[in-house]
Formats: C-alpha cells, structure tokens, sequence
C-alpha cells in the first residue's frame, strides 16, 4: 500500500477546504439569489442581478485561492506574514461569550447596569490587578458615560425592561441626569 | 469690484470677530464630532443646523463648513490612536497611521494627518476660488455611467491595497459586496437575503461594519495574546509632532496627488471623501516610491489619503456654490440653510451677493488654517488616553462601540450587528484574512450597483455606454491598468531577476 501517496492527497484537501468552502458558499449564494428574489421587471436586469454577480465573483476568487494555495504548496506560510500570535484560548471565548451577553444585557437590564457588570467582569477577565480597580472604574466609567450620552448629547440610550427601567431612571434622578 | 477685490473684502469679513468665533467653534466641534465613533460628521453639521436659524447667512455657512471639514479630518484622530476609525473615509488614514502608532511613530502619524489634511483642505479651497465654475460645469456632465467607472476606480484599489494575496482580497472584497447587498434593494425594491427578518430588511450600516471589524477585533487580538501581561499605560506623555517645512516639501508628491484626486472626486455630486480617500490611496499605492510599505504603515499613504479626504470638501463645495447641486449629505444640509435664509445656490449667486459668496471662499481658506491649531489641541486631548491602561481601554473601546453603534438608529438590533462584526473582526485577524477589502465591498458595493443599474437602464441595457462616455472610458481603463499591474509587475521583476545572473555571469 502506498500510504505517502494518501497522506499527500490528505495533505491537499486539507490545504483546499478553505478555498472549496468558499466556493461552494458563492454557487448557494448565486442559486439562492435566483430563486428567492423577485423575477426583474421585463426587459431590465432586475435586483438579483448585482448580488448573483457578486456570488459569482466570490466563487472565481475562491478558484484563485486555490490554484494560489495550491501553487505555494510546500513553500513556508509567507502569504500573510508572520505566523498567528499564541491566544489563550480560554480568555478568548469569555470575552467573546461576554460581548455577545451584553447584548441582551443592554435591553433587559438597561444601558447603565448592563454597562456597569460589562467593565466590572471584562476588566476582571482581561487581567485587571487591584481589589477596588475593577468596581471603580466599572462604577465611575459608567457615570461618565451617562452625563456624556444621556445629559450631553441627549442620546436616549436603552433604560432596561421591568424593574430595571425604574432603576434606571431611579439612577437619572440621583444624578440629576433628568 | 474685480474677484481679487471681492476676496480681499471677503477676508476683511471673514476676520470679523463673529465670523472667526463660528470658525473656530465649529472646528473644534467637527474635530471632536469626526472623532468619536458613532458621532459622525454629517450628525454633527445637522446639530449645528438649528443653531443657525438666527444668524446670518455668512456665519451659519462658515460655522458648518468648519464642522464639515474638522469632522472629516478628526476621524483620523482615533483611527491612527486606536484603531477607530470615525467615518468611513477616514479607513486609509487608518490602516496606515494605526501602523504607524504600532512601529512607534504616533506623534508624527498624527502630526502629517493634521497637517496633510489642512494642506490638502487648504489648496482644494484655493481651487474653489479661482476656478469653481468652468469644473463645475464639466461636473454637471457626469452621468451615472462616470460615477459608476469612478466608484470601480475605488474598488480596484483593493488590488493595490493587498498585494501579498490578491485571490484573499477579492474573496474578502466580494463578501463585503455580497454583505451591502443585504436588504431592500434600491432600485427594484425587491428584498434580498432578508429572511423576513426585520433586523436584516433594513440592512447593513457600513458604520457598524467598520467600527466592529477594527475596533472589537482588535481589541480581542491585543488582549487574548498568550503570555502577556497587562500593560499599565504609557509613561510618557504622548506627544503631538506637527510636520516641518522640509517634511512636507519631502512629501510634496503624495499631498499634491491626494489634494488632485481629492478636489477632483469632491467636485462630483455624490462621489464624496469616501471614494476621494479610497481612490488616492489607490494612485498614491501605484506612484509611491515605496509601494512594499502600504498597509504596514506608509508615510506616503497617510499623506495623500489625508491630503484628499479634506480636499473634498472645497470640490464638493464647488457644484453647490455656482450650480446649486449638493455633492454630499454634508453640503445637501448646507443648502438646506441656504434656502431656509431665502437664498437659492448657483449661478445668480455671484451677481446677488458676491461679497458673501468670497467670504465663505476666504473663510474656508482660514479654517484649513486653524484646522492645524484645532486638530493638534484635540489629538492632545484624544492622546492623553494612550496613558489609560490597555485593559481599561480595552473596555471602554467595547462600550464606545456599542453605544456607537446604538446611535446610528436608536436600534438595539444594531449592537447585534456589532457583536457579530467585532468578532468576525478578530478571526479575520486570526486567520488572516484582510479586513479592508471587506470594508471597501461593503461601503462601494451599494455604490457601484446603484450606478450601474441606473446606466444600464437609461442605456436600454447596452454595456457599451462605459466604454463610448469619454470620461467614463479613459476612468474605466486606468482602473482595468491598476487591475493587471501587480501581475505585469511580477512579471517585469522576474525577467530582470532572471536577467540579473545572466548579466553578471556574463
């Protein structure tokens, strides 16, 4: 059996499956395009004509990506300059899980406390030394940023749902925001 | 009274004490407006709007054209400190004076951004004066079909920005297109991508787009990094380093080629800074010396995309003064203070109040000006938070972001947008892949198919209309000319490589 021959073959799919995805990716975009937008009024191009081009086009850049990758196959990882920086990968997806979490935060406990627990547990999880750092700049931050939006630039930013709307405004009351 | 008297009348006038106060307010105004994400230039020209009701018609002109021209130019200022940039035109400035920032040159990235940026500002204006209705006219010509060859102008610069991987740029370029594709479509009105969800009816505000790519990403990229401890900020007090004589004569080439293109692509009604900074980068890639340093902090990069994006605003100036036609969202507001003073834009304008028409002309003049004094006092103030801890930053960043994001449309459906954009940002960073050819995709897409829809209908279809329009042939072959260059240029660089040997072998 040859074995160096399959590993090759191995090897080569792994370098294209990128570029394949996004290929595969650009030809359902294109047929997706065609069938779910509305047919052109006759004789004109009509509003599935730019984004099919453009799925095509993706398809043809994906194709260059492969014959690119294929090409540079053997030669050391030069494209896109250095290798990728070691990541802790653990802090990554807490930050990550953190930022996609303050969304809903925002609309169901309001701007001002949403914005406050984010600066508390980012600084936390970024590496923020000192017992009282954390909860003072998350407090002040937070203050700040209210007189700055809310009282300044008159921007009315999310006051939470329930019992958090009252806290919030509770908390514009204290600090003479309104 | 002959133009050259009218101009010195008109900064007799522009040196009243009303008129410099506006000047310098709204200058201090747009800097600081340009520079906060979220606050974009044009929010800042329509908040000014209603304080101008009272005044007279000069003061409320010259007080939003400082805003107009600070805003532009203060975007850089956190696009070069943080990686933010606050208005899509402010993108290049960006990549290249973040760059810069990194290899440790942010007192002078932040020095030639002001300056090239009020030099090019300044000579767009000098044009505005002597020559504003002859290149107002020719403007006036330009139908779609040149507007769609300027706009692909700018999206083959995608080809010049990335040169280590063009097959990686266009990917990223036509998922950027794909992405502006999302939601009701301007021309037909059909729904695309929409999933029948209002969140993506609306679709996809670049301004978000770009704030999460670069922001978020960036954010995620420094902090994650294995091994490092948090840093506590700089000791030092960041300064400001403004450009000496010998520099800008040294960068002559690349301001001048910005202020052109700048000034040129102002003067068409609905190119604006945007495609005017994308465009000079693109030509400034292709004449620079040094064309290996664009994206990895070029001087000459910085110089003509700042040169240009403030060049615009005295090109885009031009069609409003002598024709009445706004050529942006920044100008369109300007007319709209025309008009509520009872004035009509255009060419009576001249013959009616001459003397208004050159204080505007002088007072632009002077802002660019003070624009050096304005935008180095509040790059201080925006460098003093270099001294914050990076961590601390870091979150306050996120907040800006969100909250910038937030602004746009008073949506919170829009921080999800954020959310999804600031972490594509970070694992396109990761893998990397290079962010702004999605950039450019997203912002000049919806452009480039508005333009090219309405040419191919007012042509019955027929694509030859790009190639008979004189203007729009020779825009369209320069573009095709930037396309193939790299390739031709391997080429050439392969041949002499090969030649060299032979040469000294010989």
């Amino acid at each position: 059996m040859d074995t160096s021959n399959d590993r090759a073959g191995v090897a080569w799919l792994d370098l294209l499956k990128g570029p394949l995805a996004i290929f595969l990716f650009g030809a359902a975009v294109y047929f997706y395009a065609d069938r779910s937008i509305d047919p052109p009024p006759p004789g004109q191009l009509g509003g599935a004509f730019w984004p099919k081009m453009c799925a095509v086009g993706l398809a043809v850049a994906a194709l260059l990506k492969a014959v690119e990758t294929f090409r540079a196959r053997g030669l050391p990882a030069a494209e896109e300059g250095a290798a990728c920086k070691e990541m802790d990968n653990r802090k990554l997806a807490w930050m990550i899980l953190l930022i996609v979490l303050v969304v809903p935060a925002v609309v169901v406990l309001g701007f001002a406390v949403a914005t406050a627990l984010f600066i508390w547990i980012f600084l936390r999880l970024a590496g923020a030394r000192g017992r009282w750092l954390p909860p003072s700049v998350s407090v002040g931050g937070t203050i700040f940023l209210l007189y700055l939006f809310v009282k300044i630039v008159y921007l009315p930013l999310p006051k939470g749902e329930w019992f958090f709307e009252d806290l919030t405004l509770a908390l514009y009351r204290a600090l003479w925001i309104m | 009274m002959s133009g050259l008297d009218l101009f010195w009348v008109g900064m007799a006038n522009a040196f009243s004490p009303l008129n410099f106060l506006m000047m310098l307010t709204g200058l201090v105004i747009g800097v600081l407006a340009g520079a906060l994400p979220g606050i974009t230039m044009l929010n800042a020209i329509v908040l000014v709007l209603p304080f101008t009701y009272s005044m007279d018609i000069v003061p409320s002109l010259l007080l939003m054209t400082a805003v107009y021209g600070g805003g532009i130019f203060g975007g850089s200022i956190t696009g070069i400190l943080f990686n933010i940039p606050g208005d899509p035109m402010n993108v290049p400035a960006t990549w290249e004076g973040y760059a810069l920032h990194r290899k440790g040159h942010v007192a002078k990235a932040l020095g030639v951004a002001i300056m090239a940026s009020a030099l090019g500002g300044f000579l767009s204006c000098l044009v505005m004066t002597l020559v504003s209705p002859p290149f107002a006219r020719v403007a006036l010509s330009f139908s779609a079909t040149e507007y769609f060859a300027v706009v692909f102008l700018g999206l083959v610069s995608v080809v010049v920005i990335n040169t280590r991987s063009i097959a990686s740029s266009l990917v990223c370029l036509f998922l950027g297109m794909l992405l502006g594709t999302i939601g009701i479509d301007d021309t037909f009105g059909s729904a695309r991508f929409t999933f029948h969800s209002r969140l993506l009816e609306t679709g996809i505000s670049f301004t978000i787009v770009l704030i999460g790519l670069f922001a978020i990403g960036e954010v995620l990229d420094q902090l994650c990094e294995r091994d490092k401890i948090p840093d506590q900020g700089l000791k030092e007090r960041p300064k400001v380093s403004l450009m000496t004589p010998k520099e800008i004569w040294k960068f002559k080439g690349p301001l001048l080629r910005g202020f052109g293109s700048g000034t040129m692509i102002g003067m068409i009604p609905g190119a604006g800074a945007t495609v005017a900074s994308f465009v000079s980068y693109g030509i400034e890639r292709q004449a620079s010396r040094k064309p290996e340093e664009f994206g990895k902090g070029s001087w000459d990069g910085l110089n003509a995309t700042s040169s240009a994006i403030n060049a615009s605003v005295g090109g885009a100036m031009i069609p409003l003064l002598t024709l009445g036609i706004p050529g942006s969202g920044a100008t369109a507001v300007m007319m709209g203070a025309f008009l509520m003073h009872g004035i009509q834009p255009g060419p009576l304008l001249f013959d009616k109040a001459p003397e208004s028409v050159y204080t505007v002309f002088a007072g632009m003049l002077l802002c660019n000006l003070i624009m050096i004094l304005a935008g180095w006092v509040c790059s201080k103030f925006f460098s003093e938070l270099m001294r914050v801890p990076e961590t601390i930053m870091g979150a306050f960043i996120i907040v800006f972001c969100f909250v910038g994001a937030y602004a746009l449309r008073n949506d919170t459906s829009d921080l999800w947008y954020m959310a999804f954009f600031g972490i594509l940002g970070y694992f396109m960073r990761r893998y990397r892949l290079p962010i702004p050819p999605l950039v450019l995709g997203i912002i000049l897409g919806p452009l480039a198919e508005r333009y090219f829809l309405t040419a191919m209908i007012a042509s019955n279809n027929d694509p030859s209309v790009f190639f008979t329009r004189p203007v729009s042939a020779g825009i369209l072959l320069v573009s095709i000319g930037m396309l193939f260059w790299p390739l031709l240029q391997k080429r050439l660089n392969r041949r002499k490589a090969a030649a060299q040997p032979a040469a000294s072998a010989g």
